[in-house]
């Protein structure tokens, strides 16, 4: 089995979710991966994605899972010769059974550039900070917002991501509420496990 | 990305669609010769499309030319590109579309006219040909439906009738020689075959309104390619970024069809059938399937079932390409369903008797009888299919209420034969969809009225009666639509303007049933003073006829002939039974050549 880590940029940050599965599919496809496939009457690919990521938004840190049968270099370059734009594998581990990354990433880092007089300590002192759900209901999410700092490219922020996530966009929205309307651009830099580790750490425990 | 695109991508529906970067489309570069082909359609349905792949292919192939694509915007993506002041660009290089040296549109329906203004006007230039002078791109259009360039003769600039192959890279070989303008234009008309120029020809109007003739008085010949096999196909299929209407390859087997049924424009405009080579086919489709990762190849042409060498070609394309599901989308029911329709996890099955009765079928030269319609019925059935999907039109010539009626016995013998079936797991279901007939140039009903509203009301009410039944579900098409299609496809140049005033009273996506607006487009005739029934009239046999200054070979005495033999019930049956003379033997057709070498053996074998 191969776990993969790759990018969704130059234009294919707005391919939807389910777009995407069909393009890792043809992908392997055509690069010849013996990809296993599903028993019952409908046979599919064995190809296990992490969260959905929102449409729109830029990642180099999605994460796949695949049961095929080679090594993780040729994987990586054969991937790549096969992929549409944007869609690149920056990482590949061979793992011996499939590390649920949909369950396991519980959050994730964005760079957000545009955040035009945002002040990031200010929004950590925060004893509440909350966003509207589907119904326009604030809901209170400070809880996932595990880190927020200012860089030189802009502000960086750790949120929950997986079942309980905080969408960046979602964040951003609010921050505009708060400091006034804003361009801002989001790219998810980093996934992470359990308290913050790393994405490795995990593989490394499934061996 | 450009910041304004960016955002706007991030508020419309499908974003995906104005992306680009499609795995093998070919890498952006700067040509001798930049060309962008347009596509009046939303981007699933004009990635599904096969000529604009062949064009961009022949555009390709030309040292120094590039050929890049555009699709329509969806309204959303339309309105916001608006708003914002970007102009509509091309995928591949985004580049708007005002910087590149042509423009073409691919015409593959009537009712995609607006849309065709509508990209133009997104586009930032000017809709009139003569109001666009030198510094915009030459607009070229071409595609079944330029066989009548008439409606769009005010805003295109040239046009190619017939095959692309060949044509459009002359057209852009000539187009790197002569930089100018008009000196191309007026090089192009009198050089390239199939091409038309509307700038060079005047139309000549009676005091009644009636075409009295052009003016030079010079048909254009269009484009034929006689040889296919070493013409320009695409080998790599440039793979959609969201799902199309097709997700899959296609292959086009042969063009054209045998079959010469009177109410088929592609029957005659595709004239002569070409074959293809079933091992270049077999190349071709490893070549496509693998280089794309489609799971599905389609066996394209007017009536794959016609292929001569199919029973070689399925096997083959099994042998080299095991783990892809085959689609035969246009096999006849006639031809040897059976066998292959199975490989597809298809949930209906679609029959198209086209009329209800076998006078009726005759009288159109639908050489299909109710026995072998049932034979393919109870295959079906046999394949376990219980959802059955029954084509017919509606307002044929001479069609009476008996015609409609045999509709309905079609669905009860249908019934019976379901009903006698041992095992019926699920109940029957019959969807009976009906259009209303529409008269095409360079068919034998080129001259044909259209039926009326109050005709067709009354054909439908009729239907609705007889075929109030359960398990049965009749459709049909508005009304207003089909009218419409008939006026731009037999439309001359004063049907331009109506087109204009629609768009301007915001038609756009006409052929999407729930974008049609009948109310605009009926405001744009009366804004314009055209009349409607002027075009879906009966046409007398002696009248010039818009389209009469384009040849696609099939001569018109041919045509007149099939128009007289329909009013006999006369059949005249496919050139597979022999070669029906329809003007075609005096340019180019393999089949006449072939029956005709038969003809020779079996005389000589006589004669011995
Ligand atoms: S020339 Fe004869 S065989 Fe050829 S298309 Fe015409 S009728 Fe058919």
């Amino acid at each position: 089995m191969i776990a993969f880590k790759y990018s969704k940029t130059e234009g294919a940050e707005f391919i939807s979710h389910l777009d995407t599965l069909r393009h890792l599919n043809k992908t392997f496809k055509r690069a010849g991966f013996e990809v296993k496939h599903s028993q019952g009457f409908h046979p599919h690919m064995l190809v296990y994605m992490s969260s959905p990521i929102g449409v729109g938004l830029k990642s180099y840190a999605e994460y796949c899972t695949v049961d095929v049968d080679i090594s993780a270099e040729q994987f990586k370059e054969e991937f790549n010769r096969y992929s549409p734009k944007g869609i690149k594998c920056i990482e590949s581990y061979a793992v011996e059974k499939n590390p649920n990354f949909a369950s396991v990433i519980t959050r994730a880092k964005y760079v957000i550039s545009g955040l035009h007089g945002v002040n990031a300590e200010e929004v950590m002192a925060m004893q509440s900070f909350t966003v509207k759900d589907k119904h326009g209901e604030p809901k209170e999410v400070r809880e996932k917002i595990y880190s927020f700092t200012e860089t030189a490219e802009g502000h960086e922020v750790v949120l929950a991501a997986g079942n309980n996530a905080l969408r960046p966009d979602a964040f951003v929205k609010r921050l505009a509420e708060l400091y006034g309307e804003m361009d801002a651009d989001i790219v998810k830099t980093e996934s992470y496990v359990g308290e913050g580790d790393s994405v490795a750490t995990a593989l490394s425990d499934i061996g | 990305m450009d910041k304004k695109l960016s955002s706007i991508l991030k508020r419309v529906e499908k974003p995906a669609r104005y992306i680009g970067g499609e795995f093998n489309e070919v890498e952006p570069f700067e040509g001798a010769f930049n060309y962008c082909v347009c596509f009046p359609d939303v981007y699933e349905v004009g990635m599904s499309n096969l000529g604009i792949k062949i064009v961009n292919e022949a555009i390709m192939s030309v040292a120094g030319a590039y050929a890049d694509r555009c699709f329509a915007p969806w309204p959303d993506f339309g309105k916001e590109l608006k708003e914002a002041g970007v102009e509509l660009y091309a995928l591949g290089n985004k580049k708007p579309l005002k910087t590149f040296d042509m423009l073409g549109f691919s015409l593959q329906y009537e009712m995609s006219y607006t849309n065709v203004l509508y990209m133009l006007d997104l586009a930032g230039i000017p809709l009139r040909r003569e109001d666009r002078g030198d510094s915009f791109p030459i607009i070229q259009a071409g595609g079944p439906c330029a066989c009548n360039p008439e409606p769009l003769a005010d805003f295109i600039d040239i046009f190619i009738v017939g095959d692309g192959e060949e044509s459009m890279k002359q057209l852009a070989e000539l187009k790197i020689a002569c930089l100018e303008k008009q000196e191309f234009l007026r090089r192009a008309a009198a050089e390239i075959p199939g091409a038309y120029v509307p700038a060079l020809v005047d139309v000549k109007y009676g005091i009644n309104g009636e075409i009295e003739g052009f003016s030079p008085d010079k048909r254009i010949e269009k484009a034929l390619c006689r040889d296919l096999a070493s013409a320009v196909y695409p080998k790599r299929f440039a793979v959609p970024t969201i799902e199309a209407v097709f997700d899959r390859g296609v292959l086009e087997v042969m063009r054209g069809c045998y079959r010469g049924c009177r109410f088929c424009q592609a029957g005659f405009l595709y004239r002569p059938v070409r074959e293809r080579d079933a091992e270049d086919l077999v190349e071709t489709a490893k070549s496509i399937m693998c280089t794309s990762g489609f799971d599905e190849l389609s066996l394209n042409s007017l009536s794959t079932g016609d292929y001569s060498s199919l029973r070689e070609l399925i096997p083959a394309l099994k042998d080299a390409l095991p783990n892809v599901n085959m689609a035969l989308p246009s096999l006849r029911l006639d031809s040897f369903e059976g066998d292959f329709v199975q490989e597809t996890r298809k949930s209906s099955i679609t029959f198209a008797p086209e009329a209800g009765t076998q006078r009726l079928r005759d009288v159109i030269n639908k050489d299909v009888s109710e026995e072998e319609i049932m034979r393919g019925v109870r295959q079906a059935f046999e394949q376990g299919y219980s959802t059955i999907k029954l084509y017919f039109m509606l307002g044929l010539p001479t069609e009476t209420d008996e015609d409609l009626k045999g509709i309905r016995d079609i669905v009860f013998k249908i019934r019976d034969v379901y009903a006698a079936r041992p095992n019926r797991l699920r109940s029957l279901k019959i969807s009976v969809s009906v259009s209303t007939f529409i008269p095409k140039p360079f068919t034998p009903f080129q001259w044909e009225r259209q039926a009326s509203e109050q005709e067709v009301e009354a054909k439908i009410a009729l239907l609705r009666k007889e075929l109030h039944l359960r398990g049965v579900v009749l459709s049909w098409n508005d009304f207003a639509l089909s009218e419409m299609e008939a006026v731009f496809a037999r439309g001359d140049r004063r049907t331009g303007k109506v087109i204009e005033a629609a768009y301007r009273n915001g038609c756009i996506f006409d052929g999407w049933t729930h974008l049609f607006n009948a109310e605009k487009w009926y405001e744009a005739f009366r804004q314009t003073g055209v009349d409607p029934k002027a075009y879906t009239r009966e046409w007398r046999e002696d009248e010039v006829l818009p389209w009469d200054l384009i040849d696609v070979y099939v001569d018109k005495k041919f045509l007149l002939k099939e128009r007289h033999a329909a009013y006999a019930n006369a059949v005249t049956g496919s050139c597979l039974t022999g070669c029906k003379g329809c003007g075609l033997q005096k340019v180019y057709c393999p089949k006449k050549d072939e029956l005709a070498a038969k003809k020779a053996a079996n005389c000589k074998k006589e004669g011995e």
